[in-house]
């Protein structure tokens, strides 16, 4: 697979250590690096020390809204300017079809969202196609 | 009103009636009876005439004229008699019962003697009445005038002093008046009396009538009119009361059975309406009380939906995560990433795997088809390409067909009409059939997805060379965890959830489904579902 040199560096943002562990592998056996964060707390210390390609982002963490109100700030908020380009892949356990998501639709809520959904278990081929999608834009 | 009172139109009939029936029986009457008097006033008349003419014959006959005179003059002193003249055959006064008239000579012409006298021929023999006349003397006095001729006999012509000859018919004329100032009184009186009589009887015929009228008609009435203004009013105690034994009383009667009748009735209305009302009241009660219950309990459930919400979130959220790194773990081992794999590794770890894919479809489903079962299921309908939506529900499954050999051909015209649908919902539809239809199929088979326009609808066929499902499982399929025999036999795994699933989001859709199927040659499934405007 061809990819941007040097390896691209991906930051994972997930409160399940386990999730964490399986998805660094999982991206370190492909053509990238992997920062990780277990809430977005550190997340934010990450993106600022770490200035990651793309970000991996939980939805459902401490609260039901943190990987969006995250995503948002990101986006639209000023302290984060610097990383308004940056891509964002939600990545949850809650799917959109099963209803439960959609209770906290970006658009509902007035949030920016992400630029691409992933659901969990996440398939490296999946994952991997969807990362250099938006890393190639 | 009183004018119009049917009592006053009555009354002044009859009294019409009263004054022309009496006025002209009294008239009559009184002609009868004038003319009957003057008849017998003539009568007498005549009778005197023929007296004085008897009294005098001898005295005639022997040319007494001195015993004449004093007999003339004796009558002529009777009351009621005016005057009695005898005269000669060229109207001389021969005697008279006054002496100053004797010798003098009378018209011819005068009114008395005209009856015989208008012709040239003297008539001989009158009848009484046309020897009678009436008329009015100088003086005023109505009088009555009667002539008598004195006819020629033989005593007369053969008589010593031959003053009549044999030849002569009619030798003279006596003419007696007799005052009719009596006659006159007595018929004014008798007229008086008649119209005296005449008005008592018209009183007290009308009187009577209208006695009875009032007592038997107008009072009666009266009361019934008040009684249906008062029952009108609404006041059904009120009661004619006295009857008379006639056809009013019997309506009065009728009147009263009525009024009692209704009044009967409107209690057991009202008796009804109160018992309604209770009825109605207690119910309202029964409804204010239910409702209060209803609105705590849906508060309640309501609650307990989000609850239910919270939980399905949470457990969604939680199950996932653990079958996720489950998942991925075993996917990282199979790869080799680490070391390679002994077979029996290999097919342990492998079908761990697969068991977990199996209990994550599980969970979406369960997780899906509770999602459309609910109140909460939203739809967001617009029209939708059928084209395009197959086209990436097809790009999903591809390599899952393309690792079998079956080839999946979509024949749907890209400017085919667009169905009204929510996109997402019909992709998990379709993502449903495809999969089964690919799922299905043993190996080397095709699906086909055509559509059609049909009664303004639009009918989407998935069509198979799969296994195919028994007529008498067909009814089933729908059916949530069924799974058809021959599918549990051929060792294909699957939820039993899916049809279930296709069925609550095409029924959303006011859509319909139909199947058909041959064992071992394949299925058709097609959705039906309105087109867009």
């Amino acid at each position: 697979m061809k990819t941007s040199d040097p390896k691209a560096k991906i930051l994972v943002v997930d409160d399940d250590p386990d999730f964490l562990k399986v998805v660094s592998i999982m991206l370190k056996s492909g053509p990238y690096t992997v920062v990780t964060a277990k809430n977005p707390q550190e997340g934010k210390e990450k993106l600022f020390s770490e200035k990651p390609d793309l970000i991996l982002l939980d939805i459902m963490m401490d609260s039901l809204f943190d990987g969006y109100s995250f995503c948002n700030d990101i986006k639209t908020s000023e302290e984060y300017e610097e990383f308004k380009a940056t891509p964002v892949i939600f990545c949850s356990a809650v799917k959109d079809i099963t209803g439960s998501r959609f209770n906290f639709g970006s658009d509902e809520q007035g949030l920016v969202g992400p630029d691409d959904y992933i659901d969990k278990p996440v398939q490296s081929d999946d994952l991997f196609a969807r990362i250099e999608k938006l890393l190639k834009k | 009103m009183f004018r119009r009172s049917l009592a006053v139109k009555l009354l002044f009939f009859i009294a019409v009636i009263l004054i022309l029936t009496i006025g002209i029986f009294a008239y009559i009457n009184i002609n009868i009876q004038k003319k009957y008097l003057i008849g017998e006033m003539q009568q007498n008349a005549f009778l005197l005439s023929q007296t004085i003419e008897r009294s005098i014959k001898h005295d005639m006959l022997t040319a007494r004229s001195d015993y004449v005179q004093r007999t003339l003059e004796n009558i002529g002193e009777q009351e009621g008699i005016e005057h009695i003249r005898i005269f000669d055959k060229k109207g001389k006064i021969i005697a008279a019962d006054s002496m100053d008239e004797i010798g003098t000579l009378i018209d011819m012409q005068a009114e008395a003697c005209t009856t015989c006298h208008s012709n040239k021929e003297p008539l001989k023999r009158l009848s009484t009445s046309d020897r009678a006349r009436t008329f009015n003397l100088e003086n005023g006095d109505r009088v009555l005038g009667i002539i008598n001729p004195i006819y020629n006999e033989p005593q007369c012509y053969n008589s010593a002093c031959h003053f009549h000859p044999e030849d002569q018919n009619v030798l003279g004329v006596m003419d007696i008046l007799i005052s009719l100032t009596r006659f006159d009184e007595q018929i004014g009186t008798s007229r008086k009396q008649i119209l005296i009589y005449f008005f008592f009887t018209f009183l007290l015929i009308s009187g009577g009538i209208s006695l009875f009228i009032v007592i038997f008609v107008n009072t009666p009435i009266h009361k019934l009119i008040e009684g249906t203004r008062r029952i009108a009013e609404g006041d059904l105690d009120y009661r004619i009361g006295s009857y008379h034994s006639n056809e009013i009383g019997e309506l009065g009667k009728s009147f009263d059975r009525m009024t009692a009748k209704l009044k009967e009735s409107q209690e057991e209305i009202e008796k009804w309406n109160l018992k309604l009302k209770n009825e109605v009241k207690k119910a309202t009660e029964k409804l204010k009380k239910t409702n209060v219950e209803l609105n705590g309990a849906n508060k309640k459930l309501q609650e307990l939906d989000n609850v239910k919400s919270d939980f399905m979130r949470r457990m969604e959220h939680g199950s996932r995560s653990h079958l996720a790194v489950i998942q991925s773990c075993l996917s990282l081992v199979l790869k080799e990433y680490f070391s390679e794999l002994n077979e029996q590794q290999k097919d342990l770890v492998g079908t761990a795997e697969r068991r977990c894919s199996a209990m994550l479809d599980l969970l979406d489903d369960i997780l899906i088809l509770s999602y459309r079962k609910s109140t909460e299921a939203v739809y967001h309908m617009e029209p939708v390409h059928m084209r395009d939506l197959v086209q990436k529900v097809v790009e999903d499954i591809h390599a899952q067909a393309q690792k079998r050999n079956i080839k999946i051909d979509i024949q749907i015209p890209s400017d085919f009409p667009r169905v009204l649908a929510d996109p997402e919902a019909l992709k998990e539809v379709f993502s449903n059939l495809l999969t089964n239809a690919v799922k299905y199929i043993k190996e080397h088979g095709a699906v086909n997805v055509s559509a059609k326009l049909k009664k303004g609808l639009i009918e989407i066929d998935v069509q198979d060379t799969g296994i195919g499902i028994a007529p008498e499982d067909l009814p089933e399929i729908f059916s949530e965890f069924y799974r058809a025999p021959n599918a549990k036999s051929h060792k294909i795994e699957g939820t039993g959830l899916g049809l279930a699933i296709v069925k609550e989001i095409v029924e959303a859709h006011h859509g319909s489904l139909k199947v058909q199927s041959e064992l071992r040659k394949g299925s058709t499934f097609t959705v039906i579902l309105p087109k867009a405007k």
